[in-house]
């Protein structure tokens, strides 16, 4: 009886603030698909090659909004993917490999919108850095395709990133939004794909990563 | 309970040998009934004129049942209310009822018409419809209990005749003997006989249906004294006949000896035809007594026969119970029994007891209690020693002798093998004996001695087999592998579209199939009772196998490699020999006949005989059909006769040992395919024929001997003193001929015919020799060659025996190159390492050797290290590997004996160790060769996409680590149930931090192989191309790990 009489003070006290700062901060769940480019490993020979990559996977989050004012605001970022390694033949090499592998992303994103803070649609630009966690989780095996150009090594990493991307939010009701995202999040090789010596990648990953998610703000 | 009760059942049986027990009564017993209701067993006591009632729950006899008659015949009623029991003297029977112990003569009416023989009873059965069949004299009648009646089924004995001729007779035909047995049902009754001519009768009537099934009759070879039937009526019994569901005979072996031929002096299975007998001169001795044979009873799964099979009575051998294959009669066991059985079988319900017709009295054989019994097995039925040129110290191996049950039971073992010595001598089971041979005691006399270890046993209640012992001397101008092969081998062929090659085991009734690449054993196809020969039929997937002792051709589906049905011969009709042309397919067949001789004092005395017959096989129909002549000559043949065909199937060749009419003189004739009869016949040889025939598309034949035109014009005949001839195989227009020593022993010969002068050329000795030519088959195939003639196969005394086409070429002596690790293909060498040796003409052919412990002797070369033999393992001209015995050690001494004789001494220094790693190379030329490291978290081999991680388990093959403890003799494999470490531990590190032996030592089950088990320190060194070290005394070897890698992350 006593825990039920501090919950109903708390929602009226929760209630009162909202009705003072309304608007002033978002949470948002996010779901979508997460692709990436593939990067060409080469070795002495331009015969021998490989593109380094993930399979297409599925990426789930969460959002935590602040805005600051009618244009601009700020966003912390969490967002889980599950893009299993991949290794293709490039050129004259054959063959396909692949590696149980998924990913922890951590960012904020300064956002600037184009429309008010009171405008039922507002679009909006964001960017930011943050860490991403890859996470090699098959099982190594002696003998793989492409095994004497890029191996996969069950390992996790860390890796800096660079997030950058856009999108729109639409407000459905009162206290409640849709939300769609698009970033490109950037970060080097993780260890989990290892190139055999003398073998060198050119390039860095690009992962394209499309949301649609549900916020509320208050 | 059950397990004490079996338990007791256990210990009596180990007290109780022989098997079974025999309970005795005074009188003569013609037949028993088992009457489960009442727990008794009548017995008819012929000559005291009564019942005996034995009682099966108490073991005793009963107050026996007097009836004033001489009983011959007892047929319990279904109902088990009503005994009948037969008046051998009279024309009646009598009606027992066995409750009031009332009798009731009833009296068998007189035929309708007169034949002036007494119309007496001589079997009764019941059948399902409740009435009984009725064997007199002269009829067979059908008497129904209930109303008294008494029908006639057959007045006329014609019928029991079959298809064959009758014979003269100088009477009326009678029914002397009679014996019936009925399926579990009652639907199937059986019956089997004697008529007064000498022949038996055999017939199946069905009792719904009142229809019989007759069977050609046929010499009767044994009396008989019994029947019996298979639960679901499909198989019978009748004395040593067992029938098909058709009524065809599938022979028991006259002697039933399951090892015959292991003995030295070739005991024959089956008994040699006695030749025609022109006439006997005067006072004959009478023909040899009537054989006593037991009876016989089918298990209830039908799939076995217990059967008491005497054929030479008066002898010493044992009574005994024979276990046998229901399908085949193959014998699997052969149990002794307190006294010899002499008439009826029969078994309860259940199978678990027979009781049977003994010397004696009754003989009652607990069979269920069969396996608790003291049953001794052995381990090997064969043991070969291989001694040549490297390697004449002894030898010595082991066999196991238990008992089935595991119990403790005596045995002793006996043997006059020269040489053959063997430990302990007697005992108790389970026990392990040693046998040793000395090769002195073989006096340098090449090829394969044989010998038997015999066991004997007080308690033990089966008759043991002996154990066959091979000792085999060669030297290197010896050809051939020998590859030991139990059972008695009749017949080989080879299928080269399915790289096989056929044999045929006489004793377990099988045909075995070979690989031709590997010459190992591939699958065992059951055939009829004692295949003889075979002949691919021309479909060329069925293989067709004369089954010597039954009157049908198995078909083997070679694809399938079952037997798909059978081909039956005509009446009476064994075949033996068979060829396949394009037109027809021959068979020749054995006939038993028998004559009517007079005496010079007008006595009659029948004789068999027996003769030979053409038939063809006319696989569509599933039979074979005898035609009356062979073309224009008469259809009469020896019955040893051996058939064979030319490659293009055009014509067949039939040798014949000696003439039909009994003269001692070879004869051969040909069929011609394309004129579809017998074109030519000729005697070929004043000599009787003996050895392997032979024919090829170009007109060329070879029977025994004798070279043949195309014409059949004798062009040759080898003279092969102190040897004789064994075989000729035509191969294109070439042919290689092998030869045996005439008399004693020796390793034989093979060697090529030249085919302008038709002598052979350039004989070379084989590794043993070939197999004896049997007095029953004096002209039989031993030798078999691949089209091209890169391979002979011939059978040979230890088994089979296969000779490489360049068998007579000039070989070279060795020359040695250089001795090397077998893991790095460099120096040094360490002791019990494997090494390869490199030179030129090493070996006559590329082989490896299939057995552990390796060979020294391996496709006609050996070697020697400071006068020890070497193991081999392969061989090739250019490269062999081999283990260094564990001995060597030191200045060392190779020396290698080929075909082309002994090469020059190769030096060499053997350090105590020479540590290596075995390495393979995964990937293209570029990537460095891969240490043969596996990783214990997933047993993979470690690469770059598989690293070492720190703290990991690591499992090393290597080479060269040196002796080990215990120590293990040279050429045989490291233990599977025992570590063997070395003498010295190695110490490794990677990338300088020290790694944990865990384990250095021989990896189980392999031959010096060296295993090593270490954990990756934590503080390696992570990267690409970590070394790691291996240090055993002073020497040490490094490898490269590609990756080194940390500890494994959740």
């Amino acid at each position: 009886m006593r825990i039920v009489a501090v919950v109903v003070l708390l929602c009226g006290v929760t209630s009162a603030v909202w009705a003072q700062t309304r608007d002033r901060w978002e949470v948002s769940g996010q779901a979508g698909v997460s692709l990436y480019n593939d990067i060409k490993a080469t070795g002495t020979s331009p015969t021998r090659a490989a593109n380094a990559g993930f399979f297409d996977g599925v990426a789930v989050g969460a959002i935590w909004t602040q805005n600051g004012g009618h244009h601009w605001g700020g966003e912390f970022h969490y967002l889980f993917q599950t893009n299993n390694m991949r290794l293709k033949g490039a050129d004259s090499t054959t063959g396909q490999a692949d590696f149980g592998a998924q990913s922890h992303s951590f960012h904020y994103d300064a956002v600037l919108y184009f429309t008010d803070r009171e405008a039922r649609v507002r679009p909006f630009i964001a960017g930011g850095p943050g860490l991403k966690v890859y996470q090699a989780t098959g099982q190594e095996r002696a003998f793989r395709p492409l095994d004497t150009i890029v191996v996969f090594s069950h390992d996790n990493q860390v890796k800096f990133m660079a997030s950058g991307g856009g999108g729109v939010k639409v407000r459905v009701g009162r206290n409640t939004l849709l939300r769609f995202d698009f970033r490109d999040y950037v970060t080097g090789i993780p260890k989990g794909f290892v190139t055999f010596p003398g073998v060198k990648f050119g390039g860095q990953f690009h992962n394209l990563v499309g949301t649609a998610g549900l916020g509320i703000t208050f | 309970m059950g397990r004490i009760l079996v338990f007791l059942a256990a210990c009596f049986a180990l007290q109780a040998a022989p098997f079974g027990q025999t309970y005795p009564l005074l009188g003569e017993f013609s037949d028993l009934a088992l009457d489960e209701a009442r727990s008794v067993v009548y017995a008819a006591n012929f000559t005291a004129n009564r019942i005996e009632v034995f009682s099966t729950a108490t073991k005793t006899w009963q107050t026996p049942i007097r009836i004033g008659i001489v009983p011959s015949a007892l047929a319990l009623a279904p109902d088990g209310r009503t005994l009948l029991i037969l008046n051998f003297g009279s024309e009646s029977l009598f009606q027992l009822d066995l409750s009031t112990r009332e009798q009731r003569p009833v009296a068998i009416p007189p035929p309708a018409v007169a034949t002036g023989v007494a119309d007496r009873p001589r079997a009764v059965a019941f059948g399902s419809d409740g009435a009984a069949l009725l064997i007199t004299t002269t009829r067979v009648l059908r008497f129904d209990p209930i109303t008294g009646v008494i029908d006639e089924l057959l007045a006329n004995l014609r019928p029991l005749f079959g298809d064959v001729p009758a014979p003269q007779l100088s009477g009326p035909a009678e029914i002397v003997s009679a014996r019936m047995a009925v399926s579990q049902d009652g639907k199937t009754i059986f019956a089997v006989g004697t008529l007064n001519p000498g022949l038996y009768f055999a017939f199946r009537y069905s009792a719904p249906t009142r229809d019989f099934l007759f069977r050609c009759s046929s010499i009767v070879r044994q009396p008989v004294t019994s029947a019996s039937i298979a639960p679901d009526g499909t198989r019978y019994m009748g004395g040593h006949v067992l029938l098909t569901e058709t009524l065809n005979p599938v022979l028991a072996q006259p002697q039933m000896r399951v090892l015959a031929d292991f003995t030295p002096t070739g005991v024959l299975p089956i008994q040699e035809p006695p030749a025609v007998p022109t006439a006997p001169p005067p006072n004959t001795p009478a023909p040899r007594p009537a054989a006593v044979i037991g009876g016989s009873v089918f298990s209830p799964d039908g799939k076995t026969i217990y059967a008491s099979l005497v054929d030479t009575p008066g002898s010493n051998e044992a009574p005994l119970l024979y276990v046998l294959d229901a399908d085949n009669l193959t014998i699997r066991q052969r149990i002794r029994l307190p006294e010899r059985l002499t008439g009826k079988m029969i078994s309860d319900a259940a199978g678990r007891t027979l009781y049977a017709v003994s010397e004696g009295g009754l003989t009652a054989i607990p069979v269920s209690t069969l396996s608790a019994a003291a049953l001794i097995a052995v381990s090997a039925d064969t043991l070969a020693f291989r001694f040549d040129a490297c390697s004449k110290l002894p030898a010595t191996a082991t066999f196991d002798i238990v008992h089935t049950g595991g119990a403790s039971v005596d045995f002793t073992l006996s043997s006059s093998m020269p040489g053959l010595g063997f430990s302990p001598t007697r005992g108790t089971t389970p026990a392990r004996i040693t046998v040793s041979f000395d090769p002195d005691q073989l006096f340098n006399v090449q090829g394969t001695a044989v010998g038997l270890i015999t066991i004997t046993s007080n308690a033990s209640v089966n008759l043991i087999d002996p154990v066959r012992v091979l000792a085999n001397l060669r030297d290197t101008d010896q050809r051939g592998t020998v590859f030991v092969q139990s059972g008695q081998l009749r017949d080989i062929q080879i299928d080269e579209r399915r790289q096989r090659f056929y044999i045929l085991d006489a004793t377990r009734n099988r045909l075995l199939v070979f690989g031709l690449n590997d010459f190992a054993l591939q699958r065992e196809v059951r055939t009829g009772h004692f295949p003889l020969q075979m002949a691919l039929a021309p479909d060329q997937k069925t293989l067709l196998v004369t089954n010597a002792q039954s009157e049908t051709i198995s078909r083997i589906n070679l694809d399938t490699l079952q037997q798909d049905g059978v081909v039956y011969c005509p009446c009476s009709n064994y075949p033996r020999s068979i060829a396949v042309s394009t037109n027809a397919t021959l068979v020749t067949t054995a006939v038993d006949r028998a004559l009517v001789l007079q005496t010079a004092d007008n006595k009659q005395v029948t004789v068999t005989v027996t003769e030979g017959r053409m038939n063809r096989v006319l696989l569509d129909r599933g039979e074979a059909i005898q035609p009356t002549t062979m073309g224009v000559f008469q259809n009469k043949l020896s019955a040893r006769s051996l058939l064979t065909a030319t490659p293009s199937g055009a014509r067949i060749l039939i040798a014949e040992d000696v003439a039909a009419d009994g003269s001692v003189s070879g004869v051969a004739k040909v069929y011609d395919a394309d004129a579809d009869t017998f074109v030519s016949a000729r005697a070929i040889s004043a000599k009787a024929l003996k050895g392997g025939a032979a024919a090829n598309d170009t007109g060329l034949y070879s029977a025994g001997a004798v070279i043949l035109g195309s014409s059949l014009t004798p062009l040759a005949e080898f003279q092969d003193a102190p040897n004789e001839h064994n075989s000729l195989v035509f191969f294109g227009s070439q042919m290689v001929r092998t030869m045996k020593p005439a008399t004693g022993s020796g390793p034989g010969l093979i060697s090529r015919v030249d085919t302008s002068t038709l002598r052979s050329i350039r004989p070379v000795k084989l590794t043993e020799s070939p197999l004896n030519l049997l007095g029953d088959q004096p002209l039989r195939r031993t030798l078999a060659a691949t089209n091209d003639g890169r391979t002979f196969i011939t059978l040979s005394s230890s088994g089979f025996e296969v000779v490489p086409g360049n068998f007579d070429a000039f070989i070279p002596p060795a020359v040695i190159r250089s001795v090397t690790n077998a893991a790095t293909f460099n120096p040094p060498v360490a002791p019990g390492s494997l090494i390869s040796i490199f030179g030129d003409g090493l070996a006559s052919l590329m082989t490896k050797a299939g057995v552990v412990p390796l060979p020294t002797f391996l496709a006609d070369t050996c070697l020697t290290v400071n006068n020890r033999p070497v193991p081999l393992l392969f061989l090739s001209p250019g490269q062999i590997n081999a283990q260094l015995p564990f001995e060597i050690t030191g200045a060392a001494t190779l020396v290698v004996h080929s075909p082309g004789g002994v090469s020059d001494a190769f030096q060499f220094q053997v350090p105590d160790t020479a540590p290596a790693l075995f390495s393979s190379n995964f990937g293209d030329q570029a990537n460095p060769p891969i240490p043969i490291i596996f990783r214990a978290f997933n047993q993979e081999p470690v690469t770059l996409s598989n690293p070492v991680r720190r703290g990991d388990v690591l499992t090393m093959f290597g080479n060269g680590f040196g002796r080990v403890t215990p120590a293990l003799a040279s050429g045989a494999a490291a233990p599977l149930d025992a570590l063997l470490s070395t003498q010295i531990t190695p110490t490794i590190t990677i990338g300088g931090a020290s790694a944990t032996v865990l384990f250095s030592g021989l990896a189980p089950g392999f031959v010096g192989l060296n295993q090593l088990n270490i954990q990756v320190p934590l503080d390696a060194p992570l990267g690409f191309n970590v070394p790691l070290v291996i240090t055993a005394g002073t020497l040490n070897f490094q490898v490269i790990l590609p990756r080194v890698a940390a500890v494994i992350e959740p």
